[in-house]
């Protein structure tokens, strides 16, 4: 299998405002191989994709295609050169069919010579690349909004898939998806590889990137750090790198103790609502617990019902505050008295993305700063940044959009707006997914200072070694129901806990 | 089997709406309303509206709001009469024509060029089409004789609805422009990343539109065989009835095909106004019982899901209980 | 702190505005109270008129051939007149009345569409010394009645008498043996409309005849809108008799006919209506019978009220108090009173109306200086086809 260069990025700056974003990047793909593309938020990797993939242009710097010059106008030119893109948060277009969503922008192919289009020839042409992709259960003439998020992505990858790529840029996608997801994900990328074609994989999990790729280019700050071979390095050189100094190990808690006071903050009752049945659990002060499972085992919808979101079928969920109880039943109550929820899908349920980081952190608080019926702008600014502050978010000032900020400072901002409300009970849903190392440690470090301020978290997670490393207790469902219950211990490894959840 | 099956399962749901809204009127006053002559001419009524919501169906799925319909269709009609008067039947028929392609690339350029929202740009040129009907060969009104309208009588008005009916659902169902209409409608951004240029076709989108308002003015004089110009806005509540009748249609979508949907749409809003007067009701209340039905229909859908998921839980209580 | 001085320097401005708006005013006052002072001589004080009309639109034959009645009265003084059409509902009114005084206006011809916002429309003409009057309307309102008689400025109306053409068409349709009816009007609130639905309703009640079914239309009429109820009345009401129009302009006569036409009831549902269409039409109906009865001929109407504007401007006011004028309805059932009425009353072929120039002069007391109100008020109760014919019949 030859390894010849297939694309060399040469020289290349992009600046936004005066912020760099890539600075002289100089770097070559070859053919035959699965390259990572891994860096901290900010680092330039997704700048980076995008310039190749024709959505942003450079300042500087330019690229060559099998030694010729190549220049994108836009991403449909990028695409005419075969190269590809999957993004994270790209999505199809409700109310068309899967076939219509794949051949989006290239209904030409199917036009007839009466300029109708041939829907037959259409659907069986989607059927056959779904078909290809080992999804042939997703049915061609069937309405995407009809079908579940992870099959709408991988009629995204279909799309891409049916231009016969020669270099596919997989942008942070597998966060998005469950396993089955990412297996079809990973055996189209296997295919590629296996066909002499190049893939870009950029990820925020560094062990995924370890066993998927064959190199990894490592970006900081806006530059090129180096090129590493995956057979030669460990996770922690790499990590090294993508920061510029020794994390280490000390990553999650060190402590193995698990102390935590005897008082109930938050407990519910014998609930049934859609998978889960008959769900009883305590969450005490200063308790950080742990719900682990399968993406559609329960875990996210029990978070859901601790927060007042869904109403169960039966059973209660009470809070205890300042020795009297409320029952939760809808969010308000939930809020008023001091709990924070934040939810696993960030940009659709957690944030207003066309609002200001000021306005999103204040909106609990503003009950608390409301003075008679006026809010004054000042202590509403006061709390903003107060909070920003605290999180440390990248930002250029606190009335910027939230819409533009990476996903790890809008987790801050999501962060911010219950700390800034004094939440006393956090309930996490998978609170670093899609978030670099650098502001996972800092969430997890925030974690353990809200733990020994005596407020009570609840951390529900898909992903075991963050479950494991902070959490007092853990709790493993599955299908909907609890399976086992562990105390924080060194014992308490990975594969422990698969036996109980699969 | 299973096909036609389906076909026939997704008629059916379609068709419930107007045979609900039949029943009704039937149940208060079985002697006299909606005897077969009656819904004869209701169906004749519905057939210009029609022609009208097929005409704003691209429009509304693009998320467009089109508020010149009423105006194109009366000023239209005042130009179509004016060539009959001066040059005959044919004239007439090539001056709707004509014009509705005129009045469609004045507003698809006008929305293009001047990028402000569609509300603005087409409430001033209702405005403007409106004026000028009263302006036009002295704003006189025009009348035609009854055989110059024959396209405004049954069969021909059937006729040409449905041919305008055909050539909308093949535009809209199977040519590249009718997915492009979709996409932008409901995802602009994405649809630019696949290189459809959201412009052309919004600019295409209104062209069509005005063409058949274009063939609705015609229609429209055929079938009254007098009118008159408006003013202040005055073409608003025919407009509204076309945009309402595509509503109902967005709400059958999930039954019946859009296009579809739009002749059970206008059908049903014709049916309830005649079915008003028929029941007697009080002149001002009848706008009451029309608007009131709209609400209450397009409410329904959500109201529905309500309904559904309170039922779901009960029915999971009475099952852990068991 | 800024915020709270750019408010005050806000507030100021706009007090110092309403400030020389008040003025202006006053400076308007001054000048047309030496008006006054005149008010007693039979000498034009020299102010040139300028008559401001509102009305729906100068395009039907009623609306065109008013305003140019009206204006060929000023042009008698020399005078011209604005048009506005723009209104929508009865307060767009108002604001056609202030854009027709900032146009310059010294009087104002209206045809309300409501009663309820004369009051509003008395007041800005006061404050602005504007003389005003009503053309086609009467005063419902015992109560808004009373308030206008209060105003200086309020010159009065003429109108017709509006219940009782309509339960005489009505009477006649009963006679005739309509046993079930159905009627279409303009929105609830339109006085004149209100006014002949009301006489139709008398006359079912003193009759056999029912009123089965009606119809208001939203917003404006039209041949579309009159054509829909109409059929909307077929649908429903197989046994129907007749219909009736409270107005026949605007194409709905037209759209009415269309209706019966097209669905075989012409001549089997008997049509009447208030309000003349253009000539040659009303002689086919009236002649074929689709056309029971129609009555009108009113379109002279607002020239007794703009009379008395032009008497008041010129400072020859007749009266110290607002005066009503009657007009008689022209009605006919038959082909025959047509041919008369359009060779003599509105001969828009000839040119050919109700009042040449000469006699609209004797209606302006610096041309006549005889004049006095009832003898104004007598012209208009003479009017009818036979004394047009005795004027100038072989003009």
């Amino acid at each position: 299998m030859s390894h010849e260069t297939v694309l060399s990025v040469k020289g290349i700056t992009k600046l936004f405002a005066s912020t760099r974003a890539l600075v002289d990047v100089t770097l070559d793909f070859k053919a035959g191989e699965v390259r990572g593309l891994i860096g901290e938020n900010g680092s330039g990797k997704s700048t980076l994709s995008n310039v190749i993939s024709g959505q942003l242009h450079p300042d500087d710097g330019t690229m060559e295609l099998h030694g010729k010059p190549y220049k994108p106008a836009n991403n449909v030119d990028a695409k005419n050169h075969k190269i590809c893109m999957i993004v994270q948060e790209m999505g199809t277009i409700d109310g068309m069919t899967v076939a219509a969503n794949i051949f989006l922008g290239k209904e030409d192919i199917f036009q007839n010579k009466a300029g109708l289009l041939d829907t037959k020839r259409m659907n069986s042409e989607a059927a056959r690349i779904l078909k290809e992709i080992g999804v042939d259960y997703i049915k061609p003439e069937a309405l995407v909004n009809k079908m579940p998020f992870e099959d709408r992505k991988i009629v995204e990858m279909a799309r891409a898939m049916y231009l016969e790529p020669e270099i596919l840029i997989v942008d942070e996608t597998t966060t998005a998806l469950s396993q089955k997801g990412r297996d079809i994900l990973y055996d189209i990328m296997a295919k590629m590889k296996e066909q002499n074609k190049t893939v870009i994989f950029i990820s925020h999990d560094l062990d995924e990137v370890m066993s998927k790729c064959d190199s990894i280019s490592v970006m900081r700050d806006g530059s090129y750090v180096d090129t590493l071979q995956v057979k030669d390095c460990t996770p922690s050189q790499i990590r090294q790198l993508m920061v510029g100094r020794e994390i280490g190990d000390e990553y999650y808690r060190a402590d193995y103790n698990h102390e935590y006071s005897d008082e109930v903050v938050l407990e519910c009752e014998n609930i049934n609502a859609g998978i889960l049945k008959d769900i009883s659990l305590q969450l005490h002060k200063g308790e950080i617990l742990g719900l682990a499972g399968l993406t559609d085992c329960g875990i996210h919808e029990l978070g859901k019902v601790l927060f007042g979101l869904i109403t169960p079928a039966t059973g209660s969920v009470h809070v205890h505050r300042d020795g009297h109880t409320a029952e939760i039943k809808k969010p308000i109550t939930a809020i008023h008295n001091k709990v924070g929820y934040v939810s696993k899908n960030r940009d659709q349920e957690a944030l207003m993305l066309l609002s200001s980081i000021q306005d999103n952190i204040s909106l609990p608080s503003l009950d608390m700063l409301k003075k008679g019926f006026i809010i004054f702008p000042k202590s509403e600014k006061e709390l903003a940044l107060k909070g920003a502050d605290q999180m440390q978010i990248k930002m250029r000032g606190i009335d910027q959009t939230v819409m533009y900020l990476s996903g790890g400072n809008k987790q801050k901002v999501v962060l911010a707006k219950w700390i800034g409300n004094g939440s006393e009970i956090l309930i996490l849903d998978c609170p670093t997914r899609g978030i670099d190392v650098g502001v996972k440690a800092a969430i997890y470090r925030l974690m353990e200072k809200l733990k020994a301020e005596g407020k009570s978290i609840l951390m529900i997670s898909e992903e075991l070694p963050e479950v494991i490393g902070m959490s007092d207790r853990i709790l493993v469902l599955k299908d909907g129901e609890i399976q086992k219950e562990f105390m924080r211990g060194p014992e308490v490894t990975e594969s422990v806990i698969i036996e109980y959840m699969i | 089997m299973g096909k036609t099956k389906k076909y026939a399962v997704s008629a059916l749901k379609g068709l419930a709406l107007p045979v609900v809204v039949y029943l009704i009127f039937k149940l208060i006053r079985p002697a006299t309303f909606g005897t077969p002559e009656a819904l004869y001419i209701i169906a004749q009524q519905a057939m210009m509206v029609t022609i009208m919501s097929l005409g704003m169906c691209c429009n509304m799925t693009i998320g467009i709001w089109d508020f010149s319909p009423g105006s194109i269709v009366t000023m239209v009609g005042l130009i179509c009469g004016y060539y009959f008067n001066q040059y005959g039947f044919w004239a007439m028929v090539a001056a709707g024509i004509l014009s509705g392609i005129l009045f469609g690339l004045i507003n698809a350029t006008a929305y293009t060029v001047l990028r402000v929202p569609s509300v603005v740009v087409t409430v001033g040129l209702m405005l403007i089409y409106e004026s000028y009907g009263s302006v036009y060969k002295g704003g006189k009104g025009v009348s035609i004789t009854r055989e110059a309208g024959i396209l405004g009588q049954a069969p021909w008005i059937f006729l040409v609805t449905l041919v305008m009916l055909i050539i909308l659902y093949v535009i809209y169902n199977k040519t590249k422009f009718g997915f492009n209409v979709k996409a932008v409608g409901n995802n602009e951004l994405i649809a630019k990343t696949a290189g459809i240029n959201p412009r052309v076709v919004k600019f295409f989108s209104f062209f069509i539109a005005g063409c058949y308002f274009g063939i609705a003015g015609l229609v429209n004089l055929s079938y009254t065989t007098a009118l008159s110009p408006a003013k202040n806005m005055g073409t608003m509540s025919v407009t509204f009835d076309a945009m309402m009748a595509g509503f109902i249609a967005i709400y059958l979508s999930g039954a019946v095909n859009r296009v579809f949907g739009i002749v059970i749409g206008t059908f049903t809003m014709k049916l309830i106004s005649a079915g008003l007067v028929a029941i007697g009701v009080e002149a001002t209340w009848q706008k009451v019982f029309v608007g009131a039905f709209l609400l209450f229909f397009i409410g329904f859908t959500q109201i529905k899901a309500q309904v559904n998921e309170w039922m779901n839980r009960i029915k999971r209580a009475k099952q852990v209980k068991a | 702190m800024k915020k709270l001085l750019a408010l005050a320097m806000a507030l100021v401005l706009s007090l110092s505005l309403v400030a020389c708006g008040g003025g202006d005013s006053s400076a308007a006052a001054g000048g047309s109270s030496t008006a006054d002072d005149l008010s007693q001589a039979v000498e034009a004080t020299g102010e040139k008129v300028k008559l401001g009309i509102i009305i729906w639109g100068t395009t039907d034959a009623l609306g065109r051939n008013s305003t140019m009645m009206v204006e060929k009265l000023v042009q008698q003084v020399g005078g011209e007149i604005v048009i506005d059409s723009s209104y929508t509902s009865p307060e767009t009114q108002i604001q056609s009345a202030e854009n027709l005084i900032s146009a310059g206006c010294n009087a104002i011809l209206i045809v309300n569409s409501s009663d309820t916002m004369l009051p509003t429309l008395g007041k800005l003409c006061e404050e602005n010394q504007v003389y005003w009057g009503l053309q086609w309307r009467d005063v419902i309102s015992p109560e808004i009645e009373e308030q206008l008689n209060t105003m200086e400025y309020f010159v009065g109306n003429t109108c017709e008498d509006e219940t009782e053409i309509t339960h005489r068409l009505g009477m006649a349709m009963a006679d005739a043996g309509v046993k079930q009816l159905a009627m279409v009007g303009n929105p609830v609130g339109d006085t004149t409309h209100d006014a002949r639905w009301q006489g139709i309703v008398d006359a079912c009640d003193e009759t056999e005849m029912d009123l089965v079914a009606q119809y208001r239309y939203q917003g404006t009429s039209g041949a579309p809108a009159c054509m829909e109820a109409v059929e909307s009345f077929i649908t429903g009401y197989p046994d129907l008799d007749a219909i009736f129009l409270t107005g026949g302009t605007n194409s709905t006569l037209e759209g009415a006919l269309s209706a019966l036409d097209k669905h075989g009831k012409r001549g089997e549902i008997k049509l009447a209506c208030v309000d003349f269409i253009d000539a040659d039409q009303m002689k086919e109906y009236l002649e074929d019978g689709t056309l029971f009865a129609i009555a009108g001929g009113h379109y002279v109407d607002p020239v007794f009220t703009a009379a008395m504007l032009v008497n008041a401007v010129e400072g020859n006011r007749l009266s110290d108090k607002p005066e009503e004028i009657n007009l008689q309805f022209i009605d006919f059932q038959s082909a025959d009173d047509a041919v008369n009425y359009y060779d003599y009353v509105e001969n828009d072929a000839d040119g050919i109306y109700a009042y040449t120039e000469e006699e609209l002069g004797m209606m302006i007391k610096s041309i006549n200086p005889d004049l006095t109100m009832d003898g104004l008020r007598q012209m208009a109760a003479d009017y009818s086809i036979e004394d047009v014919m005795e004027r100038h019949g072989n003009a």
